[in-house]
C-alpha cells in the first residue's frame, strides 16, 4: 500500500511537471517571436518576387505597374488601384466592419486573385509561401499590433427559397426601401442619382457596381453576395447593412441581386 | 341511305358554307379601302361650303387609285386609302386623310415620284397591314420607315451638302458620327475598313432574312435590327465584339445614316448629285475613321472585357518614344495575327501607304523630343536558360505562361509575328524602361525593379524564342 | 495531494493569462491635488464662413427628390468659423498629448445625430471603450462612415447604413485618435470626433475658453486641431495644485477636407 502511494505521488508529481514546463514553453513569448519572425523573412522574399511590382515597395500600392484601367461592355473605364496594405483596410473579408480581415480571407484573395480586377491568381506559388507572405504583408500596418481582433465572424447558412421567384420579388421591395437604387440605380446599373460624385475613402473616384456588366469581384455566389451586405466594403462607400436588415430580409435582397446579375430568373 | 341524320348534316353544312360565301363575298364588295373612300366622300359632302364644291363631292368615283411609276418599275396604290394627301384643306384630319406634311409635294409631285420612293412599305397592297408591313409576321422586306428615319430616303438623289443647306441635318450628322466613331475599324464600305463585322455596302436595301432577328424585340424590321443593335451589339448578335457606345441620339442619326447604303440607285433623271461628299483626308479624321473605334484617345491602355483583351495605348508618349515610324508602319499594316488588330495594307483592309503614312503622323505628334538611351542588345549574348526563369518569375502573370495574353491578361501578345520580327533593341528598351501611363513597369536599373542589362538581354532573347518550336531552340543565341 | 494538483493547474491556468495581458496604453491612477489647464484660444486672421450650395441630382419618384430637396435645403451654413467679435474660436479640440497616467475616463456614450443632413454635433469627444450611437433623424438614407486619420491616410472605422427614419445603431468604440465622419449619399456633411483613451480632451465654447483639471504634474504637449485652421501645438508644465495658462492663436487658415468633396 505504502509503496503503491509513493509511486502514484511520483506520476503526479511527474505530470505536474511535464505541464507546468508546457505551459511555461509554449507561453515563452521569445521562443513565438523568433518563430514569427521567421516565417516574415521568408515573406518578403516572396512578396519581393511577385507582389512588390504592384503593391510597391512600402506596401502602400504605389508600385511600378501604376494604375490599370479596364472597360466594362457599357464603355465604362474602371481606374483600378492597387492595395495599399499601410492603412490596413480591406474591403472582402468575412468580419464586420471596420475590423481586420481574417488570416483565411487574405489567404483566399493571394490564392485565387480577384476577377475583373488587376489581382491574379497565385495558385502556383506554394501554399507555404502564401502564409509566409501574409504575415509580411500584415508588417505593412500597425494595426494587426495595435488593435484587438474582432470576435465576430459573419455566419453564412443560405435558406433553400434564395433565388426563387417570390424571394427576389420581396427583394425587389427591400431594394426599393433600402434605398440601394441612390448608387446603384433601378435597374443596378451603377447610375443612381448619387452615383456620380462617389469618392472613396482616399478621395478617389468610385463607382457604384453595374450589376448588368458581369461578374462581381468577390465571387457572384449567393454566400458571396450575402457577406458583402453583412460587412460592407470598407474604404469604400458601400455601408454595412448588418443593423439596418433582418437576416431573412438580406438573403432576399441576395436573390433580386443575383436577378440583376441575370444569374437567377 | 338517306335517312334523317345524313340528311341533317347536309343540311347544316349547306347552311354554313352559304353563310361562308356570303361573308366572303361581302368582303369584296366592301373592302378596306372602299369603307375609307365612303367615309372621306361623306366627309366632304358634310363639309361643302356651297353647293358647287356639294355636287362635285357627290361625283367623287370610289374606285382604286394608283399611281404607275414606269421609270421607277413601282406602281403605288398608297392614295386608295390616303385620299387627302395633296388636299390642302385636310391639314387636320385623322390619318389616313391628313395631307402630307411640309412642302415636299411641290418639288416631289405624287405623279412622279409616288410614295413608296421614300415612306418604302409595299405599294401595290390594298390593306394597311400589307401596305405598311408592320404589325404582323409577314417577313416583308421592305416595309414602311419609321418616322424618324425618313430623310434616309432623301440621299438617294439629293448630295449632302445640297441636304444641309435644306436643313436635312440628320444624314450628314449620322455620316460626320460614322466617320467619328471609327466604325469602318471593323466594318468593310467600298472596301476599305477592318474584317471583324460585315461589311456595309447595301446594307440598307438587304433582306431581313440578311439579319439575325430572334432577339429583336417589337417590330422585326432591319430599322429595328440597326437600332438595336446600337443599343447592345450583345443582345441582337450574342458572340459580337462590337464597341458601340451611344446615346439614343446618336444611335438614331447612325442608323439614318446606315439606311442611305443602298444597292440599287434611282434612274438618272431622279438623281440631283450637285456636289460630291466632302472626305476628310488629313491623319487626325482618318484616325478617327478607322483606329477610334478601339484605340479611343490612345493615351492610356485598357484592358477591354468585350473583346477580352488589352488594347495598347498607341497615343502615349512613352511607347512613342521607344517606337519609331518603321515599327509602327510595320504594325499597321500587317496587323497583329492572333488579335483583333486587322492588317491595313492595301491588299488587306486597303489602306494606302500615304495614308497610313498620314495616320503614322498623327500618332507621333506626341512622339518626345529626346531618343531613349540606347540599351546595345548587339553586344550581349542572351542565355535563353535564364531568359526563362526570368520570364516565368517576372512576366508571365501580365504576358501569360505562352506570352499570348488574351483574356483576363493585362499583357499583349508576344508571339504575333510583328513583335517577334521587331528589332531586339527597341524590345530591350520597353523592358527596361517600361511604359509609363501603361502597366508595364521598367525593370532596368533606373527607376525600374532593378534587373541588370544582361538579365534583359536574356529575356529578349528568349522572348524570341516563344514562336519557335521547342526542338530549334540552342542554349547560346546571339541575335 | 489533492492540494499540490489544484495548485499546479491553478498556475498552469494563470501563467498563460499572465503572458496574454498586455501593457496597457493608459494607466487610471488616483488623482488627488492635481493640476489644471486653462485658456482661450483665439485667431489673428479675419474669416469669412461659407455657404454651401447643396445639389440635389433628381430621382425617378418626384416625390422622393421633393422629400430630400426639402430636408436638406439649397444652402447650408458651413459652420467652420464660428468666431466671436473677440476672435475667440469655438469648436477647437484640445488634446493633451502622450497622457500616460491618470484619472480614469467616463463611460458616456457619444450620439451623432443625422439631422437635416448635417451630423449633430459637428465636434466632439467620445472614450475608447464606450459606445458610438449613431442616429437618423432624417426621412432618407444616409450611410455614415468613420474613419481614422492617419498621417496622411483614411482608415476606416465603420461604414454604417441608415436607410430609415428614427433608426439607431450602437457600436463600440475600440479606436484612439481624430476620427471624422462622411456620409456617401450627401457629400458635404461632415463631423470630427476625438476618441480618446484618456480624459484630457475637451472643446472651447464660444468664447473660445477651455479648461482641463485633475492633470499630474509633468510637462504636457497640448495640441488645438481646428478643421478651418492650421493646428498648434504648444508645451506648459503642469503644477500640483496650480492651474496653468495655456492661450493660442491661430495664425493660417487650412481648407477643410470636406469641401473638396463637393
Amino acid at each position: 500500500m505504502e509503496e503503491f502511494r509513493k509511486k502514484c505521488k511520483g506520476v503526479i508529481f511527474i505530470f505536474c511537471f511535464t505541464l507546468l514546463s508546457l505551459v511555461l514553453m509554449s507561453t515563452f513569448q521569445g521562443a513565438e517571436k523568433a518563430y514569427g519572425a521567421d516565417k516574415v523573412e521568408t515573406g518578403k522574399k516572396v512578396y519581393q518576387k511577385y507582389c512588390i511590382i504592384c503593391h510597391g515597395n512600402k506596401g502602400d500600392g504605389k508600385g511600378l505597374v501604376g494604375i490599370i484601367h479596364r472597360v466594362e461592355k457599357s464603355g465604362l473605364v474602371w481606374t483600378l488601384f492597387p492595395r495599399d496594405f499601410t492603412v490596413g483596410v480591406f474591403k472582402f473579408r468575412s468580419t464586420p466592419t471596420g475590423c481586420l480581415p481574417t488570416d483565411e480571407d487574405l489567404l483566399r484573395i493571394v490564392s485565387n486573385g480577384i476577377p475583373r480586377s488587376g489581382m491574379p491568381s497565385h495558385e502556383d506559388v506554394s501554399l507555404e509561401d502564401r502564409k509566409a507572405v501574409i504575415e509580411y504583408i500584415k508588417t505593412f500596418s500597425p494595426r494587426w499590433q495595435e488593435e484587438d481582433p474582432c470576435e465576430e465572424i459573419v455566419s453564412v447558412k443560405k435558406p433553400k427559397w434564395v433565388g426563387s421567384p417570390e424571394s427576389i420579388a420581396k427583394g425587389k421591395k427591400v431594394y426599393k426601401k433600402m434605398k440601394c437604387w441612390e448608387c446603384h440605380g433601378y435597374e443596378g446599373k451603377g447610375d443612381g442619382p448619387k452615383s456620380d460624385k462617389l469618392k472613396d475613402d482616399w478621395g478617389d473616384k468610385i463607382i457604384p457596381f453595374d450589376f448588368t456588366s458581369g461578374a462581381l469581384k468577390r465571387g457572384s455566389s449567393p454566400e458571396n453576395v450575402y457577406i458583402t451586405f453583412n460587412t460592407g466594403l470598407d474604404g469604400t462607400g458601400m455601408p454595412s447593412y448588418e443593423d439596418s436588415l433582418k437576416e431573412e430580409d438580406r438573403w432576399h435582397l441576395v436573390s433580386y441581386t443575383l436577378k440583376l446579375l441575370g444569374l437567377a430568373e | 341511305m338517306l335517312n334523317r341524320f345524313y340528311l341533317s348534316l347536309l343540311l347544316i353544312s349547306g347552311i354554313v358554307l352559304g353563310a361562308f360565301l356570303l361573308f366572303v363575298g361581302y368582303r369584296e364588295i366592301s373592302p378596306e379601302w372602299k369603307q375609307y373612300q365612303v367615309e372621306y366622300k361623306n366627309n366632304l359632302i358634310k363639309n361643302a361650303k356651297d353647293d358647287a364644291t356639294r355636287e362635285r363631292a357627290k361625283e367623287v368615283a370610289i374606285e382604286i387609285r394608283q399611281i404607275y411609276l414606269g421609270k421607277l418599275k413601282r406602281v403605288d396604290r398608297c392614295t386608295t386609302c390616303h385620299l387627302g394627301i395633296e388636299n390642302p384643306l385636310m391639314v387636320d384630319a385623322d390619318q389616313p386623310f391628313s395631307s402630307h406634311s411640309g412642302d415636299y409635294l411641290k418639288n416631289h409631285p405624287l405623279d412622279k415620284f409616288g410614295c413608296t420612293t421614300c415612306h418604302h412599305g409595299q405599294g401595290r397592297a390594298l390593306t394597311k397591314k400589307e401596305a405598311h408591313g408592320l404589325g404582323h409576321k409577314t417577313h416583308w422586306d421592305d416595309p414602311i420607315i419609321p418616322t424618324k428615319y425618313i430623310q434616309s430616303s432623301c440621299a438617294q438623289c439629293h448630295d449632302y451638302k445640297t441636304l444641309e443647306q435644306k436643313g436635312v441635318n440628320n444624314i450628314v450628322k449620322g455620316r460626320n458620327l460614322f466617320q467619328e466613331k471609327g466604325c469602318r475599324g471593323c466594318h468593310k464600305l467600298n472596301k476599305v475598313g477592318g474584317d471583324l463585322g460585315k461589311p456595309l455596302d447595301g446594307i440598307g436595301s438587304q433582306p431581313i432574312a440578311y439579319f439575325p432577328m430572334k432577339h429583336v424585340t417589337g417590330e422585326k424590321t432591319i430599322y429595328s435590327w440597326i437600332k438595336q443593335h446600337f443599343d447592345d451589339p450583345r443582345k441582337i448578335v450574342p458572340e459580337s465584339q462590337m464597341r458601340a457606345f451611344l446615346t439614343e441620339e446618336e444611335a438614331d442619326l447612325i442608323t439614318t445614316y446606315i439606311l442611305t447604303l443602298r444597292a440599287e440607285e434611282p434612274p438618272r433623271e431622279y438623281r440631283r448629285f450637285m456636289h460630291m461628299p466632302e472626305v476628310k483626308t488629313d491623319g487626325e479624321s482618318l484616325y478617327k475613321k478607322y483606329c477610334i473605334a478601339c484605340h479611343a484617345t490612345g493615351k492610356i491602355s485598357v484592358y477591354d472585357e468585350i473583346l477580352k483583351r488589352t488594347i495598347p495605348a498607341i497615343k502615349n508618349p512613352a511607347f512613342l518614344k521607344a517606337a519609331d515610324d518603321n515599327f509602327l508602319r510595320n504594325v499597321i499594316k500587317e496587323g497583329r495575327t492572333g488579335t483583333q488588330m486587322t492588317a491595313w495594307k492595301i491588299s488587306a483592309a486597303g489602306l494606302s501607304d500615304a495614308e497610313i503614312n498620314k495616320i503614322i503622323n498623327y500618332l507621333s505628334i506626341d512622339r518626345p523630343e529626346e531618343k531613349p538611351e540606347r540599351f546595345g542588345f548587339a553586344d550581349f549574348t542572351g542565355n535563353v536558360e535564364r531568359g526563362k526563369k526570368l520570364y516565368e518569375i517576372r512576366c508571365t502573370f501580365c504576358h501569360g505562361k505562352d506570352g499570348k495574353g488574351g483574356e483576363g491578361l493585362l499583357g499583349i501578345n508576344l508571339i504575333n509575328p510583328v513583335v517577334q520580327s521587331a528589332d531586339p533593341e527597341f524590345l530591350a528598351i520597353t523592358v527596361r524602361d517600361g511604359r509609363a501611363g501603361t502597366p508595364m513597369a521598367a525593370f532596368g536599373k533606373k527607376n525600374g525593379l532593378g534587373l541588370e542589362d544582361q538579365d534583359i538581354a536574356d529575356l529578349i532573347t528568349y522572348v524570341k524564342t516563344l514562336s519557335q518550336k521547342k526542338e530549334n531552340l540552342s542554349n547560346d543565341y546571339k541575335d | 495531494m489533492k492540494k499540490i494538483m489544484v495548485f499546479t493547474v491553478v498556475v498552469a491556468l494563470l501563467i498563460p493569462a499572465l503572458s496574454f495581458a498586455r501593457k496597457a496604453k493608459y494607466e487610471v491612477v488616483e488623482v488627488n491635488n492635481g493640476g489644471g489647464i486653462q485658456g482661450t484660444v483665439k485667431t489673428s486672421l479675419k474669416v469669412k464662413d461659407p455657404v454651401v450650395p447643396i445639389n440635389i441630382q433628381p430621382k425617378e419618384d418626384p416625390k422622393e427628390t421633393e422629400i430630400e430637396r426639402k430636408t436638406c435645403g439649397k444652402t447650408q451654413q458651413a459652420g467652420i468659423y464660428i468666431v466671436s467679435p473677440s476672435n475667440e474660436v469655438k469648436n477647437v479640440l484640445v488634446i493633451v498629448e502622450g497622457v500616460k497616467k491618470g484619472k480614469a475616463a467616463p463611460k458616456t456614450d457619444l450620439t451623432i445625430n443625422n439631422n437635416k443632413c448635417r451630423f449633430e454635433p459637428l465636434v466632439s469627444i467620445s472614450y475608447v471603450k464606450s459606445n458610438y450611437i449613431v442616429k437618423n433623424s432624417d426621412p432618407l438614407f444616409h450611410n455614415t462612415s468613420l474613419g481614422v486619420l492617419l498621417k496622411d491616410k483614411r482608415r476606416a472605422v465603420y461604414n454604417l447604413a441608415l436607410p430609415y427614419q428614427n433608426q439607431e445603431i450602437k457600436k463600440r468604440n475600440r479606436v484612439a485618435g481624430l476620427i471624422d465622419l462622411k456620409c456617401d449619399a450627401h457629400s458635404w456633411m461632415r463631423a470630427y470626433v476625438y476618441s480618446s483613451r484618456h480624459p484630457y480632451v475637451t472643446i472651447t465654447d464660444a468664447n473660445g475658453n477651455y479648461e482641463l483639471k485633475d492633470l499630474l504634474p509633468g510637462k504636457y504637449t497640448v495640441r488645438f486641431w481646428h478643421e478651418g485652421f492650421q493646428e498648434e501645438t504648444k508645451e506648459v508644465e503642469v503644477k500640483a495644485g496650480k492651474v496653468s495658462k495655456l492661450d493660442v492663436s491661430f495664425s493660417k487658415t487650412r481648407k477643410p477636407d470636406f469641401l473638396g468633396r463637393l
